[in-house]
Formats: C-alpha cells, structure tokens, sequence
C-alpha cells in the first residue's frame, strides 16, 4: 500500500496514531501560520503560509546547546548536550525536503556534525504537495517540482475531498504500522486526482531562471563592477540568509562566567560585517559588495564545486522578504547579462 | 602517525607555566588533564586548535611546538575579549583545546630542499613549530636559513630559541629590526633587505613566509624576482574562526574553508582564491 488516501476530517487521527515523541507542523500562531512543536494536534492546520519558514530548525536549530561546563572546588566538568528526541515533521514543502539533503552534503560531509546528524537520524519528513505555488516560487529552475516527493518520507497530496499520500520509505512504512484503520488503498481514480493536482500546481509557477553556464561565469566575473551595482540598496539586514531553508553559516558563542557557563551554536549570516571580523579589526570582506557576492557564489559556484549542489532550492523566500525588493533571479540574470 | 582529533566538546587542559615573551605576547605551556588524551594528542607542524577559556570564548590558534619532543605550548598575542581573558589567568588555570585541525606545512615532500624561513614579528609563532622540527632532522635538509624581522628589539619573538638558533650549527640565521635601540648592535632595515646578504639559495628551495600583509606582500615580490616559483612559497593564513570542522562558513576564502583545506596554503594557491586573503 505506497499509496493511499486519508480522509480529510481524519488528519488528526492519523497524527495521532503515528506516535511522534514530537511532532512539528504548521500551527497557527500569533495571527499567522508557523512550524511549531505541537502539544494540542487540533492546532495543527494545512492552510500554510505564503511566508512562513522552513522547518529548518528542526535538524538545526537557530539557537542550541552544544555543552555546558562547571567549575567546582577546582575541577572543571563538562556536560555535553542531551541527545535528539524521535521527531515526526509534518506538512514540510517539497522545496524544503529537497533543503535538508543539501544541509546534508555539509553537515554529514567529511566530518559528521553529531548535533545535526543525530537530529536528522531521529526525523521523519512527511511532506505537503504545493497546491497553489506563489508568484515567487521557482522550484523547477532548481530541478524542483511543486510535487517532489525527493528527501521525504511520505508525500501528502489535497486530492479536494481527501489527502492522498505516497508512501515512499521503509521508515515510513514502520510509522505507519498504527495508521491502518484510517487509510485505504488509492483507487486508480484518485492516482489519477492526484496526477492531475500536480500538474496543476505545477503550471501555476511564473518564475523560471536558467542556470546553465552559471557556476562558471560567477567567477569569471569576480572583479567586476556589478556586485557594486547589485549592492548600492543591500541594507545588510541578513532577512534572505534567516528565511533560507538552506543557509547554514553559524557562531559559536559562549555564554555565563568564569565558573558556570555554556556553549551554544546560534545561526549567523555572511550578510553581517563582523562575520569575518577579525579580533584585530581587520575584515577581509569589508563591504557589502562583497559579502554579497559571496553569498550568491557560495550558492552558486562553491557549494556546486565544493558538495556538487546547488546551495538554492527555489523557495523564493529571499524575494518576498528582502525589505528593498534584492531579487535573487533578477540577480542572477544580471550576471548572466554581464559582457566578459 | 594518527593521534586523536578532539572535535567537538573541549578536553580540559591546565596551565603548568606562562611566560612573557613580547609586549602583550605570552606562552602558555599546557598539559591536557586526561593523562591518556594527552600521551595521543600529537600535532603536525601548521595546524592549529581552537582554545577555550571557560566564561569568555574560543580562539584559533597556531601550535609552535615541534611535533616531536618539545613540550606543547601555545603563544598568544592579547587582542580580543577571549584573548584578553587568557592573559588573565594564572598557572593552575583551566583551558578547554579542540583539534588539531588543518593540513598542516609539508615535511616529507620538502625533504633534500634548502628551507628558507622569512618571519615578520609574530609571524614567528606559526613557523616555530617547522624550524624546531626540521634542525631535529637537520642532516635531511639542504640549506636552511632564517631571516626574522621585528619592529624594534623588544619586539623579536622567542628570544631563548633565537639565541640557541644562532649557534646551532648550519642554521644560518639572519635578525633585522626596523627601528634600532639603544645597545642594538645587529642589522636595521625591512627583512628582505637581507635577502643579498644571505645569498638565498634558488633551485630545490622552499620558503615559508608568515607576517604582516605589507611584509608579507613585499617578501613574495622579492623572492619571485629572485626566481622562486610560487608554488614554493609557501604560507599559512589566519581566519576569523568558529568551528574548526568546515561548517560555519566563517573562514571561508571564496571557496576554500581555511580551517579544513588549510591554513597551509602555497602563494600559487594565495593567487587563485578570488578574495583578500
């Protein structure tokens, strides 16, 4: 049974019976819609956002614990942080799901991070089909589709008058194991409501860019003048790199005194002009040009070489919400536009 | 051989001994608390490992301690607020240590080479480590000479191993400062003025050059007027550093991360790195 149907006044059985230690889903909060860790499942609703941000917190957190220390009659003792809980994540974006495989080629990589990696371990990704993409998303210029089912455990479709879900690990088939009773086998004419949702979700996308050739031409362009231009209206404000499902750069900060303290990993943003700081003042990447430049090239030129993705999903997100309208496609047909 | 890598959570270590070196630069000679970390706990020449003091933060820093029989210690100029507190604290005190970490300069590939060392002030800190290790294995190398500049003669490094170095037979140690003091009797000028006077060798020869950007910037000039190549110079690049593993982003140089392809860079690879380094 990889595909079948739940009914839709069955949502909160069906998270119910799937048992999650913690469940986070969209909630509505504060007048909006957010991913929050769920207590009361009646507050989880599927009439997601335009905005809200990706669950990227739930492998990465924008502020953790990495270990705390204490000094006692001279000795020192350090207490490493409490391991993950087994996290279901629900109603996550295909975008977002295609976002933590690439928070995966960094984190994993060469050194596995055991904070990310231990949380990514214990997390189930059931994602949502996007029903009515908005007028910024551009998932399928990043091999993305409205309907990707790539990095998830279960794909949730709206068919109208019922979910249907694939089913698409064995993880996800365990999870499943108390879901029975609310699920049916898809009938071939829901497979086919279905099919018909993703194509109309897809034909809803307005924005396309085309990527061929760019992680080449980015640095044969590295001196010229338009990171200048592309600059002049950056404020440096960091919104795009917080609302990123796939920005990662973090600080290591502590905190407390000299006898009772901890260490903690915070999100930061080579938008910022102490991210390269050095404590004898100098800043090797002193202006907003560019730190700028670095960001689009860390997308797109050093996270293709360096992990052989692209650091982008689509998402769009970085265009809602920069307050003088940064537009991350306009940037980079501006590029693409550059005579050498 | 392989010794441990400490990555994540900090081993404590304690300070057995500080000692003033320059103005506002000290050595702290440390030893880890596990007995067992500490016996496995080896370096290479060029790495570096995070420094935790407890309550204030973590540092990057560079290790001078040969990799064979030399006790571990670390030389720390006070410039920060974590830095500041290290100054602070007295033999006895707690140090948290990550790593080592980064590549590291070539041993193996630059035996039989003549070795040329160019230190600008603290410069020194970083190379200390290669030149006790390579006079441990003097007989292997070719030439090997050192040209140390400082800004006055307070502010030459490691003024003990100076002295030793000078005597030691077939290192051929050059000292310079920029502005003399009263009772200076040495060589006053920039450090690549020695360079005619040292007669540099040129072919098979290696250079390590670590200090100030302007130093830095003229001694490549005048090494590569002389006919070195760029792939023989080589360097080791200080980065503004937070994890030490090749996640944070923070010492990245267009698409090198510092911390994990570095800090040992050769000036060819300097070239290519787009950003400022």
């Amino acid at each position: 049974m990889d595909t079948v149907i739940l009914k839709k006044e069955n949502l909160i059985g069906f998270l119910k019976s799937l048992n999650a230690a913690r469940l986070i889903a969209p909630a509505a909060k504060k007048g909006t819609t957010s991913f929050e860790v769920i207590d009361d499942l009646s507050s989880v609703t599927l009439d997601l956002n335009d905005y809200m941000a990706s669950p990227k917190k739930a492998v990465f957190p924008q502020t953790e614990t990495l270990f705390a220390f204490k000094k006692q009659n001279g000795n020192l003792t350090i207490a490493p942080a409490d391991r993950a809980q087994a996290t279901v994540v629900f109603g996550i974006r295909p975008c977002d799901a295609r976002s933590f495989q690439i928070l995966d080629s960094l984190f994993r990589g060469d050194f596995n991070d055991p904070y990310y990696t231990n949380r990514r371990e214990q997390t189930l990704l059931i994602g949502l089909a996007c029903k009515e993409p908005t007028n910024r998303c551009f998932c399928p210029s990043l091999g993305g589709s409205p309907s990707s089912a790539e990095g998830l455990d279960m794909l949730v479709t709206d068919i109208g008058d019922a979910y249907c879900i694939n089913v698409l690990t064995d993880r996800a088939r365990s999870a499943l194991s108390q879901s029975a009773p609310l699920l049916a086998e898809a009938t071939k004419e829901q497979r086919a409501q279905k099919e018909q949702a993703d194509k109309e979700s897809l034909a809803k996308i307005r924005r396309h860019v085309d990527l061929q050739g760019m992680h080449e031409k980015l640095p044969r362009i590295f001196e010229h003048e338009i990171w200048m231009e592309l600059a002049n209206k950056c404020l440096g404000c960091g919104i795009c790199t917080y609302y990123c499902p796939t920005c990662h750069c973090f600080d290591i900060q502590d905190e407390g005194d000299t006898s009772e303290g901890r260490r903690i990993r915070v999100w930061d943003a080579c938008m910022f002009e102490e991210f390269t700081r050095h404590a004898s003042g100098v800043n090797p990447r002193p202006s907003r040009a560019e730190r700028l430049r670095n960001r689009v090239m860390h997308k797109f030129t050093y996270y293709p070489l360096n992990l052989g993705t692209i650091a982008c999903v689509g998402c769009g997100r970085c265009i809602e919400l920069c307050p003088v309208n940064e537009d991350i496609i306009e940037i980079l047909e501006k590029v693409k536009a550059v005579h050498e | 051989m392989n010794g441990i890598k400490i990555v994540t959570i900090p081993e404590v270590a304690t300070i057995e001994e500080i000692r003033d070196e320059i103005r506002d630069v000290k050595t702290f000679y440390l030893s880890l608390d596990n007995k067992e970390i500490d016996k496995n706990f080896k370096i290479k020449s060029g790495q570096f490992i995070m420094c935790t003091v407890f309550g204030a933060g973590e540092f990057a820093v560079s290790l001078p301690p040969s990799p064979e029989n030399d006790r571990f210690h670390l030389t720390v100029r006070k410039v920060g607020s974590v830095t500041n507190a290290l100054h602070e604290l007295k033999p006895g005190g707690k140090l948290g240590i990550r790593g080592p970490f980064g590549n590291g300069f070539p041993f193996e590939e630059i035996k039989g080479k003549n070795i040329i060392y160019v230190a600008g002030g603290i410069g020194l800190i970083p190379l200390r480590s290669s030149i006790v290790h390579v006079l441990q294995h003097k007989k292997e190398f070719g030439r090997v000479l050192m040209l140390h500049g400082a800004r006055t003669p307070d502010d030459l490094m490691y003024k003990d191993n100076l002295k030793e170095w000078q005597s030691f037979d077939g290192f051929e140690t050059y000292i310079t400062v920029d502005v003399a003091a009263p009772g200076w009797t040495g060589e006053v000028g920039f450090v690549h003025t020695l360079f005619d006077k040292a007669n540099l060798p040129i072919e098979n020869t290696v250079a390590f050059v670590c200090g100030p950007p302007v130093m830095f910037n003229t001694v490549i000039g005048e090494l590569m007027k002389r006919g070195l190549s760029d792939d023989c110079i080589i360097s080791t690049l200080e980065r503004h550093m937070k994890c030490g593993v090749g996640k944070c982003q923070h010492c990245a140089i267009g698409r090198t991360l510092v911390c994990t392809d570095g800090p040992v860079y050769t000036y060819r690879q300097i070239k290519t790195l787009g950003e400022q380094i």
